[in-house]
């Protein structure tokens, strides 16, 4: 497996006399009483500060013909520079049926490097429950010269959740090189009986299965895999700057959008300038993009042509 | 992977380390082509195999295209680039079939899924199944290839006709590697005339890492499938899309 320790800058000059970090935050919204949205947990953690910013009891969703949900806002807030090298911070994020999570942060996150032991890491898991939706679209990550960052995003959707899910990655600040980030994002959809069926006719084609395909296309836990990405980018990234990877680009982002509307015939598959609207087997699409800086970027992700994002 | 006690017998070269070339890959612990069928395994990675493959350039003719891949330093560039991503997922879901096979574990189909999962650009899941469906044709024409689905990916396919010959993971994660620049390598000396000497030193050069990236995706066959690799190279996919869609063109990908 890629780790960014292959692809890492030498050590950089120590800045600070700071130790690693190891925080774990939570935000978890239900459906309360009356249909209004309810803040079962809140748990900030420094450096991971969130703040509900705002509680609408009706808004409308992001799909087209998707019925408004009450929707509540939080917005993340850096507690503090970083990450730094070493430090392990964690974001749990559960979205219960009937509501909708929108969850934004202030500003970008620096990863920066520094003298902890291993990579800076920021493992993030949701959890959406059958008609909830999540929006998750936080801003850019910097990744700093001789910085080593690690971010993991594991996503479980109901078969009726809803995700709009976008990540942007900005290589070294102005005028700087870059540093390493290794990025997973693993995105499973429950296994719906009907949506297995046609899953597996499409896989299948018909053909004989081996006798170890028991568990069929839903795996052992009864999830279907909708998305998995690693993005491995560093200076010393095998190929980083060719014309199969980022070619001259600074700046790497992905809007990801799924929901039981996507099931069926979703948008055509379409491409333009440094972006392309990426229709996945399963229900929901990708918009994957590469730009020189952050503003070009995130216009390619929002105004990608089909979008709906 | 385990070494097992007999193939310290076969005494082959085979056993030599690779180099420790910089690269995502190198840290398998197993021999590639441990299985000691080696002819096997040329008459499986041999391009005149009729597996299709010849069609497809890899995202080539559309860099060709954009103006991205016009020399043989872009050309170095590209293969490298693809081999570290794309390479590395085809040799891990290689292995892990021809894996799952001999051991009657994992499923072709869950991973069949998975690469689905990894595949977000629909020209590259129609190219792979395409080319999986042909490689199929052809290594049941040759030996006992075990049943599955019809038209799986391109590594799936590739790891059913490993075992199906008795080749072992590490195989597979090799045919997959090296099918992952040749092709491409080809093309590209059809789509803007480079040298063909020139081209096959550059192959030559990139040795050290399709052995590497070979070992890192046998050493990734026995995990979880959801946790197999899945690097991606973020212009493939692009290319892929913009080929699709170009009017006129050589290669149906």
């Amino acid at each position: 497996m890629p780790t960014t320790a292959d692809a890492a800058s030498p050590p950089a000059t120590p800045r600070t006399g700071r130790t690693a970090v190891r925080a774990h935050a939570a935000v978890r919204v239900e459906r309360g009483t009356h249909g209004a949205p309810r803040l079962a947990e809140l748990r900030s953690d420094v450096p991971i500060v969130l703040r509900l910013t705002d509680v609408s009891p009706v808004r409308t969703g992001t799909g087209a013909g998707v019925a408004p949900l009450p929707t509540m806002t939080v917005h993340l807030v850096n507690g503090a520079a970083g990450p730094l090298a070493g430090d392990d911070l964690r974001l749990d994020i559960s979205v219960g049926s009937g509501v909708r999570l929108v969850l934004r942060s202030v500003a970008a996150t620096v990863a920066l490097p520094g003298h902890g032991p291993g990579p800076s890491r920021l493992t993030v898991t949701a959890e959406v429950a059958d008609g909830g939706e999540l929006d998750f679209g936080p801003e850019p990550t910097v990744v700093a010269d001789g910085a080593d960052h690690r971010v993991i995003t594991d996503v479980r959707l109901a078969a009726t959740a809803r995700l709009r899910l976008r990540e942007e990655i900005l290589l070294g600040r102005f005028g700087e090189p870059t540093g390493s980030i290794l990025s997973t994002l693993r995105i499973d959809v429950a296994h719906a009986a009907d949506a297995a069926d046609a899953s597996n006719a499409a896989h299948a084609s018909g053909g004989a299965r081996t006798a170890g395909d028991a568990a069929g296309a839903g795996g052992p836990a009864g999830w279907v895999p909708l998305l998995r990405q690693e993005l491995l980018l560093g200076p010393r990234v095998p190929g980083l700057r060719g014309p199969a990877q980022l070619g001259g680009a600074r700046a790497v982002g992905s809007l990801l959008v799924a929901g039981p509307e996507w099931a069926g015939p979703g948008p055509e598959a379409a491409v333009a300038e440094g972006v392309g609207l990426l229709p996945l087997t399963g229900p929901g699409y990708l918009v994957s993009a590469l730009a020189d800086d952050a503003v070009t970027l995130r216009r390619r992700l929002t105004a990608a042509p089909g979008s709906t994002g | 992977m385990k070494r097992g006690d007999e193939e310290d017998h076969r005494g082959s070269g085979e056993h030599r380390g690779h180099s420790g070339h910089s690269g995502s890959g190198g840290n398998g612990t197993g021999p590639v082509g441990r299985s000691g069928r080696r002819a096997t395994l040329l008459v499986l990675a041999d391009g005149r195999m009729p597996t299709g493959g010849h069609a497809h350039s890899g995202g080539v003719e559309a860099a060709v295209t954009d103006g991205s891949l016009a020399s043989l330093t872009d050309l170095a560039a590209f293969l490298l680039g693809r081999l570290h991503t794309a390479g590395l997922v085809a040799a891990a879901f290689a292995a892990a079939t021809c894996h799952g096979i001999e051991t009657g574990r994992t499923g072709v189909i869950e991973l069949d899924a998975e690469l689905d999962a990894r595949t977000p650009s629909p020209a590259q899941r129609a190219a792979s199944r395409a080319q999986g469906r042909t490689l199929l044709r052809a290594g049941r024409a040759a030996w006992p290839v075990p049943a599955g689905p019809r038209a799986p990916h391109h590594p799936v396919a590739l790891g059913m006709v490993a075992a199906g010959a008795g080749l072992a993971p590490g195989d597979a994660a090799l045919a997959a590697a090296h099918a992952t620049v040749t092709g491409p390598a080809t093309a590209a000396t059809r789509l803007i005339g480079l040298d063909p000497l020139a081209v096959t030193a550059v192959l030559a050069r990139l040795a050290d890492d399709v052995e590497a990236t070979a070992h890192a995706g046998e050493a990734a066959a026995t995990l979880p499938p959801r946790e197999l690799p899945a690097l991606t190279g973020v212009r493939l996919d692009l290319l892929a899309e913009r080929h699709r869609v170009t009017a006129l063109r050589m290669f149906t990908s």
